[in-house]
């Protein structure tokens, strides 16, 4: 039918590059979220080094070092001075693409940032918004010359120069949005919804090949081209005529020139990773088992146990441990994690005595008549030299229930979540041999078997802290690794006892999630 | 980009919902624009699958206008041509939600039948026939207009 191709055509014609200005809602709810994402991103980074500089602290003041990476997280993040400027950073350095070009434009923005930092979220936010205006329409660069490209276009001319020096309007910015990256173009930083749409809807034409136009333009700069900042709706876009590209790519179809197949998404990699963002409350489950190490601290309780404390110390050595647990987990506000479930840690010590200094003599004794008396005689059998030798392998189980909060980062299929919570014990075992206060002799504290009374029934309450890198092997399944570092708060001997022994449990989480429905 | 959230959408608050939430897309997600074609047609794609993001659990292959068995009328370009887009994007509006998606795709952004049928999850010969009655149903309202 001679009708349907040329309804197409019409149609084609008419409404490809049709524009109309959108409510001016739009743009200010469009602002609010970006803002809304900016703080949350931010929050979450203050989160995470408030959590992690806590752990570090208590480890480091109990005298480990915090994990290397929690280091590095920490020092990224400008305590008191630049949170926000750690958040725009990160933004802007996140709006940066690949290529050379780019670098210049992403230094532009960090150090604008910079400058601007310390004046509020809203500065980040409107930094954002704004930098995110400028990005509409096409990116070009005046390579190496430090041209500025115009931008202005007369209602009505369509005119673009190329190459010559001209300020930009950011009112006036109906057409291409360029900006030199060795110069500073300056543009107004406010610009209406209908003017993003005619950034986007016009056709640029490249100087050459391989340019790009940066469209983030720092707030300063933009302001002070401006002059006098005043949002109103430009009603010219549709007198300009479309420009043609020669950057190729997606090109509207038309009669006059051949059909360019679009830009096809990639699903490959969105196949792997699960739908977080639009599923609300997301439940999962992880198992997990792993070695560890513990880190002991002996102290006495007074001076006079001091030889009883170093005796200890050389006949007792941590020997292997592990851990293991299951968790159940539930994902709220898309990064946020509670983490609950069973942990069990167990650790093993060797106590080895030896007493060199003791010694067996082995006697009879007979009664014999002597010059008609009966009489007892005690004969020497053997007199032997040795070691009184003891060696067991002290073993120690606590059964903990976690409680623990996490922050959840993801990009594609991979992601990080660090955690910090504390743990309620459940159940303490224990069994082996030290030695006695008492006679410096080895003696058993097992429970029911032992004469020692050394530990107590509970281990109580311990603070956690770990680091969770994990991978989506397919949407609803991860792998992960996770170290961890838990002090038990309070020492694991009797008051009683003239040694205090507390612990500290590092380890290794080697496990897998199973991601249930969300809802 | 809000006249092509409005040949989508139902309607102008769906509209503006889609341009709205295909922006914050475009400005959180900068730096997956690797420069493998224009960024106009980068953000187009963008408000593409945030429209077929919206409508994607419902069905469209089972809908219907009642003018499926009705005789092709073929309408004088200059028919149309008298509408504004004001009056041709009412009439698109005004299409049944899989006819309006298909006619967008393949009529006026250029996608082939197997692109548009991939992307909608609808079978080939589904999107076919689908843009036909779209082009029987937007023919029979240009003269109906005509008329008035």
């Amino acid at each position: 039918m001679e009708s349907k191709p040329e309804l197409d055509k019409i149609m084609q014609d008419r409404l490809y590059e049709h524009s109309i200005a959108p409510p001016d809602f739009v743009w200010t709810n469009i602002k609010q979220e970006l803002r809304r994402k900016r703080r949350k991103f931010v929050a979450l980074w203050w989160f995470l080094g408030i959590g992690l500089t806590a752990t570090g602290l208590w480890a480091l003041t109990s005298g480990k070092h915090a994990a290397g990476s929690r280091q590095e997280l920490s020092s990224q993040q400008n305590a008191g001075t630049g949170h926000q400027e750690v958040g725009t950073q990160q933004s802007l350095s996140s709006q940066q693409n690949a290529g050379t070009g780019h670098q210049k434009v992403g230094t532009q923005q960090s150090l604008s940032s910079q400058q601007n930092a310390g004046t509020g979220h809203q500065e980040v936010g409107t930094q954002q918004s704004l930098s995110s205006q400028q990005s509409l329409g096409t990116r070009q660069r005046a390579a190496g010359s430090g041209q500025e490209l115009s931008s202005q276009q007369s209602a009505g001319t369509g005119n673009q120069a190329a190459g010559t020096q001209q300020s930009l309007s950011s009112q006036q910015n109906v057409g291409t949005m360029q900006q030199a990256a060795s110069s500073r173009q300056e543009l107004s930083s406010q610009q209406n919804v209908g003017t993003m749409q005619q950034a986007a809807g016009s056709r640029q034409r490249a100087a050459g090949s391989g340019q790009e136009l940066s469209s983030q333009q720092n707030v300063r700069t933009m302001q002070q081209a401006a002059g006098t900042e005043t949002e109103k709706t430009i009603s010219a876009f549709s007198a300009l005529p479309p420009v043609e590209t020669e950057l190729g790519g997606w090109k509207r179809p038309s009669p006059q020139h051949p059909k360019v197949k679009p830009i096809v998404r990639k699903k490959q990699d969105s196949k792997n990773c699960y739908d977080f963002e639009h599923m609300g409350t997301v439940w999962w489950l992880d198992a997990y088992v792993g070695p560890s190490i513990t880190r002991r601290q002996f102290s006495a309780k007074d001076s006079e146990y001091d030889n009883y404390l170093q005796q200890r110390l050389e006949t007792e050595r941590p020997e292997m441990a592990f851990n293991a647990g299951i968790r159940a987990n539930m994902l709220f506000r898309e990064n946020f994690v509670v983490r609950s479930g069973f942990h069990y840690d167990q650790f093993v010590e060797k106590f080895e005595w030896a007493d060199p200094n003791s010694i067996e003599v082995n006697i009879r004794t007979r009664t014999q008549l002597v010059n008609g008396v009966w009489e007892t005689v005690i004969d020497t059998l053997s007199i032997e030299y040795g070691d009184n030798y003891i060696k067991t392998y002290n073993r120690f189980g606590v059964l903990d229930i976690p409680l623990e909060l996490g922050i959840e980062l993801r990009r594609g299929r991979t992601g990080v979540s660090i955690n910090g919570g504390v743990s309620v014990n459940l159940l303490f075992w224990k069994r082996g041999a030290i030695l006695s206060p008492d006679n410096n002799q080895p003696a058993y504290f097992t429970p029911e078997e032992g004469t020692l009374e050394v530990f107590k029934t509970n281990a109580g309450v311990s603070i956690n802290g770990s680091v969770q890198w994990f991978y989506h092997i397919q949407p609803t399944l991860r792998l992960f690794v996770e170290p961890y570092y838990r002090q038990v708060v309070k020492p694991l001997t009797l008051n009683g006892h003239p040694v205090d022994q507390q612990y500290g449990i590092g380890g290794l989480k080697l496990g897998m999630t199973k991601i249930l429905h969300g809802k | 980009m809000y006249a092509v959230c409005l040949r989508y959408a139902r309607s102008s608050s769906d509209a503006s919902d889609m341009l709205q939430e295909g922006f914050v897309k475009v400005f959180t997600k900068l730096e997956q624009f690797h420069f493998q074609g224009s960024f106009e047609g980068w953000i187009r794609r963008i408000m593409i699958n945030t429209a077929l993001r919206t409508y994607q659990r419902q069905r469209f292959d089972q809908e219907t206008t009642g003018y499926e068995n009705l005789p092709d009328m073929p309408v004088e370009p200059d028919a149309i041509s008298a509408l504004s887009e004001a009056e041709l994007l009412k009439l698109i509006e005004k299409l049944p939600d899989g006819y309006r998606m298909v006619f967008n795709m393949v009529a006026i952004e250029g996608f082939s039948h197997a692109e548009a049928a991939d992307l909608l999850g609808i079978q080939e010969s589904t999107s076919r026939s689908q843009l036909t009655k779209a082009r029987r149903w937007l023919s029979e309202q240009v003269l109906l207009l005509q008329k008035v």
